[in-house]
């Protein structure tokens, strides 16, 4: 094994709350990759639901002859399939979503900081002015004009999460530039866009990856948030936030599973990836470095 | 012991005394309502809420009965002279809030405000327009000359309210919600209005009907519904309106609680795209867009239609809330058919009837639907996807707010929607949603799918002129069986239900306008 990969996952595993948030994370993306194996019922083919096993409680045998575990919702859907599949969604478009931001406010970042002047004051006022507007406003007034889909929520997303991943890099990169190797780098004559990727770049990882982790957790309950409010995913695939959504107006009347279910999986999901993210916020941050 | 007698009387006197105090309290009915009316003027808007309000205040010609069969209110008789003229004779001895004495002129009056009142957001002119001219023919007998024959006259009258002449032609609408000039002969008086909040009203002991139920009566708004339910489960409201699907159960369990049901005078329907060669939302199994849209083919209609469970998305997703339907308002209404029952749910008859039409392995379909427009929309219309899919049209649901689905459906952009529509008079509603669209008269201005059928379209218009009453509904009962079953323009889904749940102490008349009025509360018979 790679000596220094080695080094960080004993750093990392030295904590017992971050192995568990980490064999979490392992655990709910295995069973998402896994739902269509795992689940009872494949809540989104509609030809599979009937709203006469509508609303059932936890436990109970439909007339379809499918032993609903966690309830039924109003259409016949059965909780635990439905939580299988959200999870699929939550975790694909959290994960995709902060990838793509990553990557393209990345780059973006480590070019204004690497190449400064105007185009670091004009990228970086763009980033003030977008940041200036709360996340969630940016995303309902993007999924408004869109539409609904997953990849629609993924583009809104990405917008909505790209800018703060430009000040990280660009931060960084300002650091980093001062530093010997780039010196180094400079008097070997190796091209600006050379030093800049191959340099300058694998140094100002860590802190975007940090970032990344908990901007996850972040971008999953931004998602939820958006499917609550009705914009988002299609109403017939539920996400984890759409079938609180569902759920909710029946709390009150005593069908308390349809929401709670969902919502208590969205709080371990959300716990998981926050821990995982704040341990390795801890181990990659090079002032706690001995 | 001597004095304990006559003391022990004195106390039950004290406590008999009390006890009709008590009874008097009682009195008062406390309504609890979800919306409160925009106007206390009785021309100014005409809307839901203030047909239901204005008539504590006011009271027209004519008054609906449980069937809104014309009854008889300030008119106590009418007949059809020719068909162009009705006449009215005149309540005597009708006296208005004010004192002065309710006569022919008054109508005049009203009739002459009507088409006056200013920046109407919703104009009761289209109730009075088609009266040409008034004549008096002594002060309790009048004449409506209209312009045409006008069988749903009577009908129209029982919402034109009837105001005091005295009150002048320039009287500002802002002097009804003042009070000052919110006069009528009506049972209630209005004694106080903050817009959004409250509405009271007292007894108006002098009303020609006899001595109103209630002393006072008090609106309050509240909004949000657990709210509303919970106002009336805390004993702060006596009666409440629009009681929500998902509270239903749970009240129909609590012994202090009644529930009063009624169906509506509204139909939710599923407009297919039968105009159209192409549609937008309709493809083959594969996903290619037809040359030839399948739903120009009544039997696929047809097929749409039987592979519905009515029954079932009534009892599971209304929670009992509705009935089904077969056409456009509940058969108890003139003009609704006795024989045409709800089509029986029947998935391998539709599944013949799609092969037959040449569809043996189905197609897709996107079915559009308000989100939040009507109770629980957006999980009919998933129901809808789902026995869809059941014989083989693959359908996605795509559900909109009703700011952006109306509009849309208004411009043709679906091709299978999901919708409501509400009319008192069948013919009026078939007028509205069935005939063909025309956008220079106004009919079928929410046959948003363009249905047409000339046959249909020659029945409704012949039935709007048609003064017997007979006649008419044998001719609304064939344009509803055609429009319904035979050519299926439509599918008729389901009627909703208005409900209002009320403490066990009263008893209250569900209505299919779902009005909301002191006039149909009444206290339970207890024991003093």
């Amino acid at each position: 094994m790679n000596p220094r990969l080695s080094r960080f996952a004993k750093a990392y595993f030295d904590d017992k709350i971050a192995l568990a948030g980490f064999i979490g994370v392992v655990v709910l993306i295995l069973l998402a990759i896994f739902a269509p194996l795992i689940a009872p019922q494949n809540p989104y083919d509609l030809a599979q639901l009937t709203i006469v096993d509508g609303r059932l409680p936890p436990g109970s045998e439909g007339t379809t002859g499918i032993y609903y575990l966690l309830g039924t919702d109003e259409q016949g859907r059965d909780m635990l399939s439905a939580i299988l599949y959200g999870l699929r969604t939550s975790l694909i478009v959290g994960i995709v979503s902060v990838m793509l931001a990553l990557v393209i406010g990345g780059v973006i970042g480590l070019i204004s900081g690497y190449v400064g002047g105007w185009v670091d004051a004009f990228i970086m006022r763009t980033v003030d002015l977008q940041l200036s507007i709360p996340t969630i406003l940016v995303a309902l007034i993007l999924l408004a004009t869109l539409g609904k889909g997953i990849d629609k929520i993924i583009i809104a997303l990405v917008v909505a999460q790209w800018a703060i991943f430009v000040r990280i890099a660009r931060a960084a990169v300002l650091v980093e530039k001062e530093k010997d190797y780039i010196a180094a780098a400079q008097c070997q004559a190796l091209g600006r866009w050379r030093i800049l990727f191959t340099q300058l770049a694998p140094n100002c990882v860590s802190p975007l990856i940090v970032m990344a982790a908990i901007s996850v957790a972040g971008a999953i309950s931004l998602e939820a948030t958006l499917s609550f409010l009705g914009l988002g995913v299609p109403i017939t695939r539920p996400s984890l936030g759409l079938l609180i959504s569902n759920g909710f107006e029946y709390l009150l009347s005593g069908r308390y599973w349809i929401s709670t279910f969902p919502g208590l999986a969205l709080v371990v999901v959300i716990v998981c990836i926050n821990l995982v993210g704040d341990r390795l916020s801890d181990v990659l941050n090079p002032r706690l470095d001995t | 012991m001597r004095f304990a007698l006559p003391y022990l009387s004195r106390l039950l006197g004290l406590m008999l005394i009390l006890g009709w105090a008590e009874l008097g309290f009682a009195q008062t009915l406390r309504i609890g309502t979800k919306t409160l009316p925009s106007s206390a003027d009785p021309h100014y808007h005409y809307s839901g809420e203030n047909s239901s309000m204005l008539p504590h205040i006011y009271d027209g010609l004519i008054a609906l009965d449980k069937e809104l069969h014309p009854q008889p209110s300030l008119a106590t008789a009418w007949r059809v002279i020719d068909e162009n003229i009705w006449e009215f004779d005149l309540r005597k001895d009708v006296y208005f809030h004010d004192g002065s004495k309710f006569t022919a002129e008054d109508i005049v009056y009203t009739f002459n405000r009507v088409p006056a009142v200013r920046n109407s957001p919703g104009s009761y002119e289209r109730l009075t327009r088609r009266v040409k001219k008034i004549e008096v023919l002594t002060p309790h007998r009048i004449r409506f000359h209209t312009d045409g024959p006008h069988p749903s006259l009577d009908h129209d009258l029982a919402y034109v309210m009837i105001l005091p002449h005295h009150l002048g032609l320039d009287v500002e609408t802002t002097s009804f919600n003042a009070g000052t000039s919110a006069i009528g002969t009506g049972p209630y008086k209005f004694v106080e209005w903050v817009p959004g909040q409250f509405f009271k009203l007292e007894r108006n002991a002098n009303y020609w009907g006899g001595t109103p139920t209630w002393t006072d009566v008090v609106f309050t708004a509240i909004t949000s519904d657990p709210t509303r339910i919970a106002a009336l489960l805390n004993d702060q409201v006596d009666l409440t309106d629009f009681v929500p699907l998902a509270d239903r159960e749970s009240l129909g369990k609590n012994p202090h609680i009644t529930l009063h049901d009624n169906a509506a005078a509204r139909l939710m329907f599923i407009h297919m795209d039968s105009d159209r060669d192409v549609s937008p939302y309709i493809t083959d199994i594969d996903g290619r867009p037809f040359t030839k849209n399948p739903l120009k083919d009544a039997r696929v209609r047809r097929a749409l239609s039987k592979a519905l469970d009515r029954q079932a998305i009534v009892t599971y997703l209304l929670d009992g809330a509705g009935i089904p339907a077969s056409q456009i308002l509940p058969a108890s209404f003139e003009g609704s058919s006795p024989d045409l029952l709800p089509d029986v749910y029947d998935v391998e008859g539709a599944k013949k009837l799609l092969a037959e039409a040449g569809y043996p392995n189905g197609f897709r379909l996107v079915l559009h639907s308000p989100s939040d427009r009507y109770p629980n929309d957006a999980k009919v219309a998933q129901a809808i996807a789902q026995m869809w899919w059941r014989i083989g049209v693959l359908t996605e649901v795509e559900t909109q707010t009703r700011n952006i689905f109306f509009p849309a459906a208004a411009r043709q952009e679906f091709s299978v929607y999901f919708s409501g529509w509400g009319d008192a008079l069948v013919a009026n509603a078939l007028l509205g949603l069935v005939h063909t669209y025309d956008a220079e008269s106004g009919f079928g201005s929410g046959n948003r799918a363009r249905y047409s059928n000339s046959e249909v379209d020659t029945l409704i218009e012949t039935a709007l002129t048609t003064l017997d009453k007979d006649k008419q509904i044998e001719l609304l009962e064939r344009a509803q069986a055609i429009a319904f079953r035979e050519d299926q323009g439509l599918i008729p889904l389901y009627h909703p239900t208005y409900s209002w749940a009320s403490s066990n102490k009263i008893s209250y008349r569900a209505n299919l306008e779902g009005r909301t009025q002191a006039m149909l509360a009444k206290p339970k018979q207890v024991a003093p």
